[in-house]
């Protein structure tokens, strides 16, 4: 991280100048302590993919993060799917480069977008980020919060088809779904079927329309005015970019001399790091390399706080409702009802939530 | 006199025949097109320099008519129809058996040129004119090379047909001459051309000069193949004895075909955005699509499906066709798409009925004009996996009705091994639906039909990519997609599978399509109906109702 860097560079050294130490009081290691207390915790990031089947998710999370997470999987076919709702499944796996630890949760969405009737197919992913923004803030507020477990969902991929003219209906509806609840960043999918003119119309296309339907995806932070420039300047390439055009490959061909992640075409090969064929790179970057934590700071301040705010409100609407005494510290249930009950409180809640909300 | 001339020009016939029947064996079936270009032949009827192709599979002759001297020159095995010229003989020689010949050609003759000056298709005066100054779209890119050559060639070789020559662009069928082959079916080209070993005197174009210049031109060069009246040929032919001449019904029947014109009517379903439009317009080589008729196409994707019909009448080589492109825009976009589907089979069993009100008309048509959908062409997106449930909900109901070609779509973002996966996971999962698109299985006549057809089986679905761009690809320009990896070539097999598609519903089975679809899936639907409303229908007709049963199929 460059903050780390350009703090590295102020550890003071053990000088002849006493003057200078005197003056000196030394909190500036402190960065340094916590990024040595972190590397020693490790870090752990969430990360959903969605979008329709066959669009590469699976080999893009492979090809981000160099693993093989999905090995054993068993695709269904066309009439097995028919029925098939959405399901939600976890892949964990504990990565380590360089003495620091990541563990890393991939939330998959097998099903999303592949029925013929596709009605609230968000619905099931949306209720999982709920989930686990519940679990959050139930640990959060109990007695024991020695380990608490961050199950939330730092980052939601999601996988738009190159073939259309830019967004379908149902890639609008699940990102206005999800917008509020998750950090979402839309990537084109397969981008290895598109000429970059086609590329170019199509970004365009989808900025426009994402603007149009006011679908709040994932912003960069500006950079702050005392960057170098250089970083200016990638910040600014990598803003234009969105959404990326990504390629994902599982295979290693020979390209230019060298072995590279690619895909062998009779035409040509692409490669998947090559910055003129595709942006994964970029993405690649930006996930991991610079803003992952960024994702991770955007969850918790902006919208575990919402939902927190939100639950605040509608107990408090709730005890309202019920005459009793309001009272300003949101009393907690102290037993923990079962994922059901509570889930039909909240929905009782959110029939009734606007006039509480009114009266609060 | 005159019955040995008869006889000359019947043995002429049938040696042109016999020779055709050769060259149709040496004919590649259509899997193996890639070095035939049909678009090249080049007819040398005097029914105005058209190629009909008689049938839809390979099974078409070739142009040639050789003389008998010329037997054993190779020669295009696909015009079947060309050979018209040479035993049409409509020249107007004044050889002496030129002379029966020309009898009969002038006629038919005549009643052929009608149409062509009136063929005005896209701006062409004249398919032959077309031809050298590539007006018709269809012969955009392989034509132009054609006329070329076998115009020098007939001028080098008979100076007096010179006039003759100016008019005809395709020098064809003489025996001499290189006869190319028809125009559609994957003709072998080129086939030697032997100069005539005499002069001709007696072929003096008269008739040259007339509109069918170039229906002349084939037959004055035919007519010296053809009659070799006075033995200056080398070799005369033989005569024969037993020949009646009842195949020249086939030159019949082309004619009369090359004049009505065809019909085809093709439907285009697919999500938006795979390139519906695009392979309409690469497969016709030119803007046949919605996109490009339609000013103010834009690409919001609309609410409802709707179905939009567009007509084009195109031309080649003097064979006229009215294709229909019938697009679907809307289908499989919202998120909701249940029931999708039936507002296409409503449109496709709309046309059957238009088609069945016509047919029991008491009055009728003489023609009637055929909307009904030949053949739908199914988009399916590459998504390297399997099939879509609403992939197979559509087909399943689909090809009941209706002949369907499911196509992979947008194919360029599969590799090689990817494609052959996504393939047999398709044709596994049709096979498990019992889903039986084109060409099925049971409507296969004979063994030759099931082998070519068992070939095209298991090559389906063909995995295309659609272009309507030329790069410049090793010197020559191809239409192509280029990317910053590599140019992908539309034509070429060993990138995608567009050429095989084309071959099959244009150059050898388009008839057989139609055939399907008149024959089975509108007859299954007029039962049908017939059936419902058997009494109300026989009333109306004056029809005793057992009359109708025996109709049925």
């Amino acid at each position: 991280m460059t903050t780390n860097i350009r703090y590295k560079s102020r550890i003071p050294v053990k000088t002849e100048d006493s003057a200078e130490e005197k003056q000196y009081v030394g909190f500036a290691t402190l960065p340094n302590q916590v990024h040595r207390k972190s590397v020693k915790k490790g870090f752990d990031f969430t990360l959903m993919v969605a979008g329709e089947s066959g669009m590469g998710k699976s080999t893009l999370v492979n090809s981000l993060f160099l693993t093989d997470l999905y090995k054993d999987r068993k695709l269904l076919n066309a009439e097995e799917r028919i029925n098939q709702t959405v399901e939600i499944i976890k892949h964990t796996v504990d990565i380590e480069e360089k003495g620091v630890k990541l563990k890393l949760t991939i939330v998959d969405t097998p099903g999303f977008g592949d029925a013929v009737n596709n009605n609230e197919c968000w619905k099931p992913i949306t209720d999982y980020i709920d989930q686990q923004f519940e679990q959050y803030f139930r640990d959060e507020s109990g007695l024991n919060r020695k380990n608490i477990q961050d199950n939330r969902v730092h980052c939601c991929l999601y996988f738009i088809p190159p073939f259309g003219h830019g967004l379908r209906p149902v890639d609008v509806e699940f990102m206005k779904a999800l917008h509020e609840k998750v950090n979402i960043i839309p990537l084109i999918a397969k981008a290895d079927c598109l000429t970059p003119n086609e590329i170019k119309k199509l970004k365009d296309r989808i900025r426009e329309e994402i603007d149009k339907f006011g679908i709040k995806v994932y912003q960069f932070p500006e950079c702050d005015s005392d960057e170098d420039e250089e970083f200016k300047q990638l910040d600014k390439e990598l803003k234009e970019c969105t959404p990326f055009a990504v390629i994902g490959s599982n295979t290693v061909v020979e390209a230019r001399g060298q072995r590279v992640r690619g895909r062998l075409y009779p035409w040509g090969i692409v490669e998947v790091e090559n910055q003129s064929h595709c942006d994964f790179v970029k993405l690649r970057n930006m996930l991991i390399r610079s803003h992952m934590h960024d994702l991770k700071d955007v969850t918790c301040d902006v919208h575990y706080e919402n939902y927190r705010a939100q639950c605040i409100q509608e107990m408090t609407s709730k005890l309202a409702q019920d005459n009793r005494m309001e009272s300003p510290i949101p009393i907690l249930p102290l037993s923990t009802p079962d994922a059901e009950t509570e889930k039909l409180i909240k929905m009782k809640d959110e029939e009734q939530g606007v006039v509480g909300l009114s009266r609060a | 006199m005159l019955s040995c001339y008869v006889k000359r020009v019947k043995s002429a016939l049938k040696r042109s025949f016999e020779v055709e029947e050769t060259d149709s064996s040496t004919h590649p079936s259509p899997l193996s097109r890639r070095n035939t270009n049909p678009l090249r032949s080049s007819t040398s009827s005097t029914s105005s320099q058209r190629s009909y192709d008689l049938s839809s599979r390979n099974s078409d002759y070739s142009s040639s008519r050789s003389s008998p001297s010329e037997s054993s020159n190779p020669r295009s095995p696909k015009a079947g129809m060309s050979r018209i010229e040479l035993s049409g003989g409509r020249n107007p020689d004044t050889a002496s058996s030129r002379r029966t010949e020309m009898s009969i050609e002038v006629s038919s003759k005549q009643i052929d040129n009608s149409p062509s000056p009136g063929i005005a298709r896209f701006g062409l005066k004249r398919p032959e004119v077309s031809l050298s100054n590539r007006s018709t779209p269809l012969d955009k890119l392989s034509m132009t090379r054609i006329p070329e050559p076998p115009q020098r060639r007939a001028e080098s070789t008979s100076p007096i047909i010179s006039p003759v020559e100016g008019a005809s662009r395709r020098p064809e069928m003489p025996v001499f001459r290189q006869p190319e082959g028809l125009v559609p079916s994957s003709a072998v080209e080129n086939n030697n051309h032997h100069l005539p070993p005499a002069p001709r005197p007696e072929v003096i174009p008269s008739y040259s000069s007339s509109a069918m210049s170039e229906a002349v031109a084939p037959d004055a060069m035919v007519s010296p193949a053809v009659g070799v009246p006075y033995g200056e040929k080398a070799g005369g032919p033989v005569l024969d004895f037993s020949y009646v001449g009842i195949d020249a019904i086939l030159e019949q029947m082309r004619r009369k075909a090359m004049k009505q014109g065809f019909e085809l009517n093709i439907m285009v379903v697919g999500q938006s955005g795979l390139g519906k439009s695009t392979l309409m317009n690469t497969l016709f080589k030119s803007k046949v699509s919605r996109k490009s008729v339609l000013a103010t196409a834009q690409e919001k994707i609309p609410k409802t499906i709707e179905i939009k019909s567009i007509s084009h009448d195109i031309e080649e080589k003097g064979v006229r066709m009215k294709l229909t492109v019938i697009d679907t825009p809307g289908f499989g976009d919202q998120i909701n798409n249940e029931n999708c589907w039936q507002p296409i089979m409503k449109f496709i069993n709309d046309q059957y009925e238009a088609y069945l009100q016509e047919e029991i008309n008491i009055n009728r048509k003489k023609r009637i004009p055929d909307s009904r959908v030949h053949c739908c062409i199914y988009f399916i997106p590459p998504t390297g996996h399997c099939l879509r449930p609403l992939d197979v909900e559509f087909m399943r109901r689909l090809s009941k009705v209706v002949n369907i070609v499911p196509v992979i779509a947008k194919a360029d973002t599969l590799t090689l091994e990817e494609r052959d996966f996504f393939k047999k996971k398709i044709r596994e999962e049709l096979r498990a639906n019992g889903i039986d698109v084109y060409p099925q299985k049971e409507f296969d006549e004979d063994a030759e039909d099931r082998m070519i057809n068992e070939k095209i089986r298991e090559m389906i679905p063909f995995a295309v990519v659609g272009s309507d761009q030329e790069y410049q690809v090793n010197g020559r320009r191809l239409l192509g997609r280029k990317t910053k990896w590599g140019t992908i070539e539309v034509e070429n097999i060993a990138h995608c599978e567009f050429a095989y598609l084309r071959d099959l519903l244009i150059r050898t089975h388009m008839q057989n399509i139609k055939d399907i679809t008149s024959s089975i899936h509108y007859e299954m639907y007029r039962v049908r109906r017939l059936n419902e409303n058997n009494t109300v229908v026989a009333h109306a007709n004056g029809i005793p109702e057992h009359h109708l049963s025996a109709h049925e199929m």
